[in-house]
């Protein structure tokens, strides 16, 4: 691969407290909820999140746990699909793996006698893991999901079956939004790193392998310019 | 049942294969089952934090079944076979 393409590819919106847009500035400042840009394009007209969606826009079937009634769901973002290509490919192989490998294994492993019921039982087993290996990667998948609000931005990590890290911050807490884009594979799905940086001691917030990150970053840029505007 | 008797019957345990399959599936499938529990209780759990109405349903009945099918399997080997 050609160097240039490890390059990485960073965009930053620049927010400012000027009435005129600034450098990288999206968002207008007489942009409100619901007129257009991006803000107001994404609570425009609703969609129906899929449950692979990775990039769902006001979708109009979540709801999440300790939603405001006047809250509404800006944006729905998870991985990018395609980070889920390992584990299918290697899920697809095991579930024809035992076509295969069984009379081979029966030929090495001759010495061994067990019932035909056992085996039967052992292959039952045998898929029964594989059905919770893909369970459990799909969640890992599923719930590792970042919620852009009208009022807050909650970031859901799921690193691990027995570990959860569930962080949020309001928008008028946010400082600033940038994303991040490394590599060939990155560039051809069009997906990246979106890092929202909060005030003072607070955890930044990642949307780690986010699709199409550079729209994310004008709607959480716009979201910010919004608030200073409603606050001034 | 006399100290012979009892040595004879673990010596013809240790070298009955699918005895020792047996014991091992049934080991292997208690922790199993443990983990089919706690990986539904945290499903569960994570479908109520966010809820996407058309898919979580789905998504409950699926763990769920992993799990029944789990116990089922364990009782299976515990008791039929």
């Amino acid at each position: 691969m050609d160097p240039s393409d490890t390059k990485p590819i960073t965009g930053e919106i620049i927010l400012s407290d000027e009435k005129s847009p600034s450098k990288g500035s999206i968002a207008s400042p007489t942009t409100t909820k619901n007129s257009k840009g991006p803000v107001g394009e994404a609570l425009s007209e609703k969609h129906g999140a899929h449950f692979f969606s990775a990039f769902a826009q006001n979708p109009s079937n979540v709801v999440f746990q300790f939603q405001e009634p006047d809250e509404e769901i800006i944006l729905l973002v998870r991985k990018h699909i395609i980070t889920n290509l390992p584990w299918i490919v290697l899920a697809i192989l095991l579930s024809i793996a035992p076509v295969f490998f069984t009379p081979i294994l029966a030929n090495i492993l001759s010495f061994i006698s067990i019932s035909a019921i056992t085996q039967t039982a052992l292959l039952f087993t045998y898929y029964l893991v594989l059905f919770g290996y893909i369970l459990v990667n799909f969640s890992l998948w599923y719930f590792h999901v970042g919620l852009i609000t009208t009022e807050r931005i909650i970031d859901m990590d799921f690193t691990n079956i027995l570990v959860k890290h569930v962080a949020e911050t309001r928008i008028d807490l946010i400082e600033d939004v940038s994303y991040t884009q490394v590599g060939g594979i990155r560039t051809i799905f069009n997906y990246g790193d979106v890092i929202i940086q909060t005030a003072g001691t607070k955890a930044n917030i990642e949307f780690d392998r986010a699709p199409r990150p550079a729209v994310i970053a004008d709607i959480v840029g716009d979201l910010i310019q919004q608030e200073r505007d409603e606050d001034s | 049942m006399n100290t012979p008797d009892i040595l004879q019957s673990l010596l013809l345990l240790a070298t009955n294969q699918d005895i020792l399959f047996k014991i091992g599936l049934v080991l292997i499938l208690i922790v199993y089952v443990l983990f089919a529990l706690i990986l539904a209780r945290q499903i569960f759990l994570l479908n109520s934090t966010v809820n996407q109405i058309s898919f979580s349903p789905i998504f409950n009945i699926l763990v769920f079944v992993h799990l029944v099918a789990a116990t089922g399997l364990l009782l299976f080997v515990l008791f039929l076979l």
